[in-house]
C-alpha cells in the first residue's frame, strides 16, 4: 500500500457526531459518534432494537437528526450526496410483476446512470441472472431476488454501500460470490457499512465496528482494539478439581474441560502456575476473544 | 417537479397502463356498455322480429272499439289465438263487455320478455285511451292534445331578465357531463394511486425507493403518474363517446359546441379535485397496513365524489341553498357540487372564487403535510397508525 492509498483510507466517507433520534419521548439514538474512513469495511452491530435501521435511515436521510451532526464527503447531505450512496435493506420486495431488466433500468434512472443496458448486462452477467433479464421478477427465487436488489443497490457504482444483512437468502455459493463483489468493490474504492448479526463475516470482512445497544454506542473501533478491550479466553484441559484463580472473570467448566475467561491485561503465566500447582494440566491454550462471544456479552449487559 | 419525480411518474404511468385490468376497464367497459345499449335499442326497436309481429289483434265484446293502423280486429278469442300462434300478430287483446265498469282487458302473447310486454303495453294505453275518448265524442285534435299535452320550449334568462346565449342542450350536457367525468376520472385515478402505494406498503419497498429519492419527489410523481393514468383513461372514455355521438342521431345537437368559461370552470375544479384527492388517498394508503384497509378508508373519498347525487333533491330544488353554498366551499366536495349548481343555475362569482381559493390552499396546506406523512407512512408495516403517531409524522423534521 503506497503512501497516497494509506492517505486516501483515511479520510472520512462518513462523519457523525452527537447524533440523537427521539420518537414518542424516547431516545431511538442517543449521542451517537464515529467515523468511516474511505475504503473501509465498517461493521454495524447490534441486537435487534438497538438502533441500527433508524441509524442507517438517518445516513440516508430517510430521517432527520433530532440533535447532532452528520457529513458526508465532507458535506451535510444533499441529492448529489444520496446519488453516491448505494442502499441494500434487509427486507422488502421489489414489483413482481414487471421483467427484471425494467426494474433495474428504473431504479437506474433514479440514481441518474449513464449506459444502463451496457451496466445492467455486466452485472447479470457477474451474478448468474442475465437469463433473466427479460422475465418478470415473480420468476425469480428467493435467492435471485436478493442477488437483484443488490444490482440495484450497486449500479451506480456507488462511493458508499450501505448494506443491511447482505448474506440473507443467499447459499454458500451465493455467499461466496457476493463476497468477493463486495471485496472488489472496496478494492476499487467503494466504502462499506454492513449491518448484520453472521459475526463469523464480521471477523473476516469487517476493518472496524460500531455495536450499538438500546440506541447507545457500546463499542467502537477495529477489531483488534475491541478484542483487547475484552481480554482473553483460555482453554484448558485437566485431571482433578479445579483451583480458586485470581483475575478471571467466568469459568464453563465440562468436568475434564474450561473455557476460563480472564480479566483485561491478567498474567496468563500466573494463572498457569496457579493451575499447575492444584491440577494436572493437559492442554493450555490462550486465545482471543470471537467477537460472537463479545455480541453475546455486550448484549447481555 | 425533478427528473427524479418524472422517471417515477414515467414508470407507474407506463407499468399500469400495461395491465390487464386498466386495459380491460379503459377499452372493454365502455365497449360492453355500448353493446348493452345497442342490444336493448335493438330489442325495444322490434328489430329482427317479422313486420306482422308488430300488429295488435283485438276481441271488442265491449262494442266501442275502432280499427287503428297496426290493430286488426278477429270475430271472437279463438280466431285470435290462431293469428297469434301463427305468428300473424304479436299479441291479442280482449276487451271484455263489462270494460268500462272494471277497466280491465286481457292481453294474450307469446313474447314473455320484459321489453316485449312493456313495449305492447305503451301501444295498447294509447290505443284504449283514444278509443274511450272518441267514445266519448271527444275530436280527434283534441285527442291528440290529451295524449301529448306538453312540447316545451325553455329560455332561461340571466340576472338582468335576458335570454342567456347559450341554450343548447350542449351548454348544459356538456358541463354536467364534465362534472360526472370528473367524479369518475379522480375515483378511477385516485384508485391506482392508493393501489399503487398500498402494494409498495405491502411488500415493504418503501424504504428501498426512499434511499433512491425524497419523499417529496416519490410523492409527485406518483400523483403525476397516476394523473396521467386517470386523463388516458377520460380520452379513451370521451373519444368513444364522441364517436358514438358522432355516428347517432344527435350529432347535429354537438356540432356547434364552444369552450365556453363553464368548461374552462370544470378543467380547473378537475385539476385541482384531482390533486386534492390524490394527495389525501396517498396519505391514506401510506397509513393504512394492508392494501385492503386502505381500500376501505379511501371509500370515504369516494363519498364526497357522489355527493351531488345525495343531495340531488335538495340541489334540483335550491341549487343556491345554504347546504350547497357550504358544499361549494368545503374542499372535497366543491369540484362537484360547484360544477353541477353551475350547470343550473347562475352562481355569484364570488363563490367560486372562494371556492377556488380554498381548495388551493387546501391543497398547498395537505402537500407539505402529506410528504412527512407519507415518509413516515410508508416505513411503518404491519401495524394500523394511531392518530397520536399520524401527529407524531407531522412534528417529524
Amino acid at each position: 500500500m503506497t503512501t497516497g492509498d494509506q492517505k486516501n483510507r483515511n479520510e472520512n466517507v462518513l462523519e457523525i457526531e452527537h447524533l440523537t433520534k427521539t420518537f414518542d419521548s424516547k431516545n431511538i439514538l442517543e449521542d451517537i459518534s464515529f467515523a468511516v474512513n474511505k475504503g473501509e469495511v465498517f461493521g454495524l452491530l447490534g441486537p435487534n432494537g438497538a438502533g441500527k435501521t433508524t441509524l442507517i435511515r438517518t445516513i440516508l436521510d430517510i430521517f432527520r437528526p433530532d440533535a447532532g451532526m452528520i457529513s458526508l464527503f465532507g458535506k451535510t447531505f444533499s441529492d448529489d450526496i444520496k446519488d453516491a450512496i448505494g442502499y441494500l435493506p434487509e427486507e422488502g420486495s421489489l414489483d413482481k410483476e414487471i421483467p427484471v431488466s425494467e426494474c433495474i433500468r428504473y431504479f437506474a434512472e433514479l440514481k441518474h446512470v449513464d449506459a444502463i443496458d451496457r451496466k445492467m448486462d455486466a452485472w447479470l452477467e457477474r451474478l448468474d441472472l442475465a437469463e433473466y433479464r427479460d422475465k418478470k421478477i415473480q420468476e425469480l427465487s428467493k435467492g435471485m431476488h436478493r442477488r437483484l436488489q443488490f444490482i440495484l443497490a450497486v449500479i451506480h457504482q456507488p462511493a458508499l454501500l450501505i448494506l443491511d444483512e447482505p448474506f440473507s437468502g443467499l447459499d454458500p455459493l451465493n455467499i461466496k460470490t457476493l463476497k468477493d463483489i463486495l471485496l472488489d468493490l472496496r478494492d476499487n474504492g467503494t466504502t462499506l457499512i454492513m449491518s448484520t448479526h453472521q459475526m463469523d463475516e464480521v471477523e473476516r470482512m469487517c476493518d472496524r465496528i460500531l455495536m450499538l445497544n438500546n440506541g447507545k454506542m457500546v463499542l467502537y473501533g477495529s477489531l483488534d482494539e475491541i478484542r483487547r478491550q475484552f481480554g482473553v479466553s483460555i482453554e484448558v484441559r485437566y485431571e482433578g478439581r479445579l483451583p480458586h484463580i485470581d483475575h478471571i472473570l467466568s469459568i464453563n467448566d465440562s468436568g475434564n474441560i474450561a473455557e476460563l475467561i480472564v480479566e483485561k491485561d491478567a498474567d496468563t503465566q500466573a494463572i498457569l502456575k496457579t493451575l499447575v500447582a492444584s491440577v494436572t494440566v493437559k492442554k493450555f491454550e490462550v486465545k482471543q476473544r470471537s467477537m460472537n462471544e463479545i455480541f453475546l456479552e455486550v448484549g447481555r449487559r | 417537479m425533478t427528473t427524479k419525480s418524472l422517471v417515477v411518474a414515467k414508470f407507474e404511468f407506463v407499468k399500469t397502463v400495461r395491465r390487464k385490468g386498466f386495459i380491460l376497464g379503459t377499452i372493454g367497459l365502455p365497449l360492453l356498455m355500448l353493446f348493452v345499449m345497442g342490444l336493448s335499442l335493438y330489442t325495444g326497436a322490434g328489430i329482427g322480429t317479422g313486420a306482422a309481429n308488430q300488429t295488435t289483434g283485438y276481441v271488442d265484446a265491449a262494442g266501442f272499439v275502432q280499427a287503428a293502423p297496426g290493430f286488426v280486429q278477429y270475430p271472437d278469442v279463438e280466431a285470435g289465438k290462431a293469428a297469434l300462434v301463427n305468428g300473424n300478430i304479436h299479441s291479442l287483446l280482449l276487451v271484455p263487455p263489462d270494460y268500462f265498469r272494471t277497466g280491465t282487458l286481457t292481453v294474450y302473447t307469446l313474447d314473455n320478455s320484459l321489453l316485449g310486454s312493456a313495449g305492447s303495453s305503451q301501444v295498447v294505453q294509447e290505443f284504449m285511451t283514444t278509443n274511450l275518448l272518441r267514445h266519448e265524442n271527444v275530436s280527434d285534435q283534441a285527442a291528440q292534445k290529451i295524449l301529448s299535452p306538453v312540447s316545451p320550449t325553455v329560455i332561461v334568462l340571466d340576472e338582468a331578465g335576458n335570454p342567456k346565449g347559450d341554450q343548447k342542450v350542449t351548454g348544459f350536457v356538456l358541463p354536467f357531463a364534465l362534472t360526472m367525468v370528473l367524479a369518475i376520472g379522480i375515483l378511477t385515478s385516485s384508485g391506482y394511486l392508493m393501489q399503487g402505494i398500498g402494494e409498495e406498503k405491502e411488500s415493504r419497498r418503501g424504504e428501498f425507493l426512499l434511499s433512491h429519492c425524497s419523499a417529496e419527489e416519490l410523492l409527485a410523481g406518483k400523483i403525476l403518474g397516476y394523473a396521467g393514468v386517470g386523463l388516458l383513461q377520460i380520452v379513451v372514455w370521451v373519444a368513444i363517446g364522441l364517436a358514438v355521438i358522432a355516428a347517432s342521431p344527435f350529432a347535429t345537437l354537438f356540432s356547434e359546441i364552444q369552450v365556453t368559461w363553464l368548461v374552462c370552470l370544470a378543467v380547473i375544479y378537475f385539476v385541482l379535485g384531482y390533486f386534492l384527492f390524490s394527495v389525501s388517498i396517498a396519505c391514506t394508503a401510506s397509513l393504512a397496513p394492508t392494501v385492503r384497509e386502505a381500500q376501505q378508508v379511501s371509500a370515504v373519498f369516494s363519498m364526497f365524489a357522489v355527493f351531488p347525487l345525495i343531495f340531488l333533491q335538495f340541489l334540483l330544488q335550491d341549487p343556491n341553498s345554504l347546504l350547497m353554498q357550504v358544499l361549494t366551499y368545503f374542499p372535497y366536495t366543491a369540484p362537484f357540487v360547484a360544477m353541477v349548481r353551475l350547470t343550473l343555475v347562475t352562481v355569484p362569482p364570488y363563490q367560486i372564487i372562494v371556492s377556488i381559493a380554498i381548495l388551493v390552499i387546501s391543497i398547498v396546506i395537505l402537500t407539505r403535510l402529506a410528504a412527512r406523512i407519507f415518509r413516515m407512512g410508508m416505513l411503518t408495516y404491519g401495524k394500523r397508525v394511531s392518530f397520536r403517531e399520524v401527529l407524531r409524522f407531522l412534528k417529524e423534521k
